[in-house]
């Protein structure tokens, strides 16, 4: 706070210049009072105080710079080497010709103060001095020969003549004025008032009265109250009259006018003399003093004028410096203000515009550098999102890069993709299958293509459709290729099933048509020739009508069945509790007959799913029919019937899974289980697990056949299936707390599955 | 009120109002006196109501240090100065002014006729003396000065005067004056001497 008072100060021309300013005065005021043995310096003293304020204060703002630029040499602050070096340079140029000019000014003081005094001078002056006395004592001398006489001419005039004799005397004398005083020290007789100047006549002082009557006389000259100088005479007039005792006369002369001021004269020039010889000394030191303080004062002004223009010059350095080191830190938004129109101005200029046209590229960099990565962020963002499968190649067709939904279809991952060696067996079948097929088109193909593959493994079998194109680089090569596919298994086995459902409905209702008049036709038979016949013939026909009528309902309800797969009812999505209707279908098969065994194992935790309970419990119905039908007499069939939740990514599902121990599926069959007239039994039309199959896939669901572990109880069949988890769009929080915020893929939100459905 | 203060005081009537001010008064200035060689001092100062005017006598001892007797001897003019003054007293205030004035006086030497010489810078006047002493004398002396006339100081309030003789450095030769300024020597003033008016 003070050091930057003092910084500021120190910088103020306005100040410093006023501070010399007053100094200057100070010291010609100075100066002047000193050389002048008549000039009364009334404010010298405070001159002098305010002197020494201010150099004070000079001294206390020339002592700070110094203490900055040492700081500033210590911290190595830039600029500041320069600044000393100048400082130094105009302070030594400052002080070798004020020292010079100063010994010899001191010299020349000395000798020439010393100069005006001559012995020769003084002698004369002294001895003008002594005969202006001398020719005064003779003067004197005569005047008081006059009084003495005039004394004795009164001597014996009686007191009342005296007054008449003295006028008389003192007409005819040169004297001013007589003044006769008696015994009794009253004045007897005077001229005086024929001088209308002087209301009461002068008297001699009472000692000279009475030194004068014990016969001493007094004689003087004196200068008078005009300037001119008077003798006066004091003289005892004696008298014979005993009685009457001593008078005194007093007596007083004018010197001539002319006589006086040329005395006076001689006077002055030798107390004018004498004082000047004897303020010799004083003299010398003041004048020195004030040369002393004059080259100090000059020596400052140089110190605190180097101080401001190595200031002044090194501003722009400092910041030119500072502003390189900036730049060369990477900082380019620092811009100097311009010092001037000078080289160091050109200098702070042209570094601005350079500063300028740098953080201008830099700021054109960035800005295209953020647009791409924005661009490539996007581009991330919508290929990890598709569903299809995005992998690019380079020109030796390596991998570069692949979308999460490629990393899906083709079981593999980016890493596994990218270390592939491109004519190595890849030890996944899908990769392997799918860069074999993509690989004719990738050599010399078109540089558009389109392919459809169908990749196999021992879990099953997947059609993708491929589609790819070159990346054309400068020139005749080519930087690479895009290869997208899609996995297209949906899509055929929604057209496998649209064609099954479409046959299944035709061949319904072509067969349901006949069914009913062949029924009635078989009754009708029966009716009618039943009582004709008799015995044998009665029988036979009685039980070839009834095989027939039969027949006829197994096939109804056959083609019943057909019917269901093929038309969809209204479904109705309400929140379901999954356990509370396993529980109650699974309780109708086992009342009543004791070798079911259903065994339950259900989460509690289960949270509802959003389905439609009576599809749902067809399904239930299917799967646990199909179990017991397939394990076809054996005695001691078992289900396990259990609920789960289960994470998959960012959405959870409950899990359904039925185990028995029946013979399983055969394993050609299981990738196709689930399309209708796969059976494995002897009787059945094929559609149950289709239509569960139709029903899961309702309800946003998947379903999947397996065989169970051999090792296990129920090493049979195995069929899993994936609901998702209703959400509670009230205020009660399910048990999904952490996946909220993402929206999961349910019934509600996912407008295809209800579009499939309808 | 008039009638009692028309004698003359002494300063013999103050020790009876500050015995003890005085006493260490005396005491300091004697000790200055033997410091310095050259000394003011009042020995007597005093008003008395004639006709209706307060006049003033005062005598003060004035010496000269070795270098100012030196300097007068070699042709420098010392000027003194009297500050007289009347000041109403108060009780808890600073005392107001009544009156205030300053009489110069020049002494210098006359080698023409050897005498000493002290000029009265108001009036014009000068005196001469042979001796230095004389001349101190009557720079020191002050007889019958008109102070003040009573009816302008108010019968009910106390009011104080006061006497302060002093060498007026600024009005020494230029050469001088730094010198004086620093110099012990040349410092030459009196105490302010105060005695109550009525």
């Amino acid at each position: 706070m003070v050091s930057e008072l003092i910084r500021k100060l120190a910088n103020s021309l306005l100040l410093m210049g006023a501070l010399f300013a007053f100094l200057i005065a100070a010291l010609y005021f100075v100066a002047n009072t000193g050389e002048h043995l008549d000039s009364f310096g009334r404010s010298y003293q405070w001159w002098m105080f305010g002197t020494a304020i201010a150099l004070t204060i000079i001294g206390v703002l020339i002592i700070a710079s110094v203490w900055r630029l040492f700081l500033d040499l210590r911290n190595n602050v830039s600029g500041s080497r320069l600044s000393l070096k100048l400082v130094v340079i105009l302070v030594v140029m400052a002080l070798l010709p004020m020292t010079l000019v100063y010994s010899f000014s001191v010299k020349f003081l000395r000798s020439n103060i010393d100069s005006w005094f001559d012995v020769e001078v003084e002698r004369a002056l002294d001895d003008a001095l002594g005969l202006s006395r001398d020719s005064l004592a003779v003067y004197m001398r005569t005047r008081q020969k006059t009084t003495v006489d005039i004394a004795e001419r009164l001597s014996d005039i009686p007191s009342e003549l005296a007054v008449v004799v003295l006028n008389d005397i003192g007409i005819d004398s040169e004297a001013s004025e007589l003044t006769l005083i008696g015994a009794n020290n009253r004045i007897i007789a005077t001229t005086a008032f024929i001088d209308t100047v002087s209301v009461f006549p002068q008297r001699p002082a009472d000692d000279i009265i009475s030194r004068a009557r014990n016969g001493s006389e007094y004689l003087s000259i004196d200068p008078g109250q005009d300037g001119d100088l008077q003798v006066r005479s004091v003289v005892p007039v004696f008298s014979s009259d005993p009685i009457r005792g001593i008078s005194v006369l007093y007596a007083t002369y004018p010197v001539s006018r002319n006589s006086s001021k040329l005395a006076a004269n001689v006077q002055e020039s030798f107390r004018n003399y004498r004082q000047l010889a004897y303020l010799r000394t004083p003299l010398k030191q003041s004048s020195i003093a004030t040369l002393t303080l004059a080259v100090f004062l000059s020596l400052m002004m140089a110190v605190w004028v180097a101080f401001y223009a190595a200031r002044r010059l090194m501003v722009p350095v400092h910041d030119l410096v500072e502003g390189t080191r900036l730049v060369a830190t990477g900082d380019y938004t620092t811009r100097l203000v311009s010092s001037g129109r000078d080289e160091l101005g050109y200098l702070v200029n042209s570094f601005n515009d350079m500063t300028d046209k740098i953080e201008a590229a830099r700021a054109s960099a960035a800005s295209s550098q953020l647009q791409a990565e924005n661009q490539r962020a996007y581009l991330e963002l919508v290929l990890s999102r598709i569903s299809t499968g995005v992998v690019t190649l380079d020109e030796n067709n390596r991998v570069v890069t692949c979308n999460s939904s490629a990393e899906n279809i083709l079981r593999t991952s980016v890493e596994e993709l990218q270390m592939r060696d491109g004519d190595k067996l890849d030890g996944n079948p899908f990769v392997h299958q799918f860069f074999e097929g993509v690989a004719p088109m990738l050599q010399g193909g078109p540089p558009d293509w389109s392919l459809e593959l169908e990749l196999v493994s021992e879990q099953g079998r997947k059609p993708v459709m491929c589609r790819g194109a070159t990346m054309q680089a400068t020139g005749e090569d080519h930087a690479g290729h895009v290869v997208v596919f899609d996995d297209i298994s949906d899509v055929v086995e929604a057209q496998r099933n649209a064609a099954w459902s479409e046959v299944a409905r035709r061949l319904a209702h072509e067969i349901k048509n006949p069914l009913t008049p062949i029924q009635l036709s078989a009754e009708r038979l029966q009716h009618k020739y039943a009582a004709k016949l008799h015995g044998d013939d009665a029988s036979t026909l009685k039980k070839l009508t009834n095989t027939i009528v039969q027949q006829v309902e197994s096939m109804k309800s056959m083609v019943k069945a057909f019917a269901d797969y093929a038309t969809t009812p209204q479904v109705d999505f309400t929140q379901t509790k999954l356990n509370d209707l396993i529980s109650e279908t699974s309780w109708l098969y086992r009342d009543g007959d004791d070798r079911d065994a259903i065994a339950l194992e259900l989460d509690q935790t289960l949270p509802e799913i959003s389905g439609d309970p009576t599809r749902i419990r067809q399904v239930l119905h299917n799967v646990i029919k199909n179990a017991f039908e397939s394990a076809d007499g054996k005695h001691d069939r078992k289900l396990l019937i259990s609920t789960s939740v289960k994470d998959a990514g960012n959405n959870s599902f409950v899990e359904l899974v039925f185990e028995d121990n029946g013979p399983g599926f055969p394993a050609g069959l299981l990738d196709r289980l689930f399309e209708p007239y796969v059976t494995t039994k002897k009787k059945g039309t094929g559609l149950g697990l289709a239509i569960v199959k139709k029903i899961v896939e309702e309800h946003g669901g998947t379903v999947r056949a397996g065989n169970g572990d051999s090792e296990t109880e129920y090493s049979g069949g195995r069929i899993s299936m994936l609901f998702p988890i209703a959400i509670h769009h009230g205020a009660t929080q399910s048990a999904a707390d952490d996946t909220i915020n993402k929206p999961l893929p349910t019934i509600e939100n996912r407008q295809d599955i209800h579009g499939d459905a309808a | 009120m008039a009638s009692s203060s028309s004698k003359r005081r002494h300063p013999a009537t103050v020790p009876m109002v500050k015995p003890a001010a005085l006493v260490s008064l005396l005491a300091f200035l004697l000790v200055t006196t033997l410091a310095h060689g050259a000394s003011i001092r009042f020995e007597s100062a005093g008003t008395y109501l004639k006709d209706g005017t307060y006049f003033l006598d005062s005598f003060a001892r004035v010496e000269l240090g070795s270098d100012m007797q030196r300097a007068l001897s070699n042709g420098v003019s010392l000027h003194f100065m009297v500050e007289v003054g009347v000041h109403r007293t108060r009780k808890w205030w600073i005392d107001t002014p009544v009156l205030e004035r300053r009489l110069r006086y020049k002494l210098y030497y006359y080698d023409l006729t050897r005498h000493y010489r002290v000029e009265d810078s108001q009036t014009g006047e000068s005196n001469n003396f042979r001796s230095l002493a004389a001349a101190l004398r009557r720079l020191g002396s002050l007889t019958r000065f008109a102070l003040i006339p009573a009816d302008q100081l108010a019968n009910s309030r106390r009011y104080t005067a006061s006497i302060k003789l002093e060498l007026d450095s600024t009005r020494l030769p230029g050469p001088l004056q730094a010198h004086a300024l620093v110099s012990d020597d040349w410092q030459l003033e009196s105490e302010v001497f105060r005695w109550f008016l009525n």
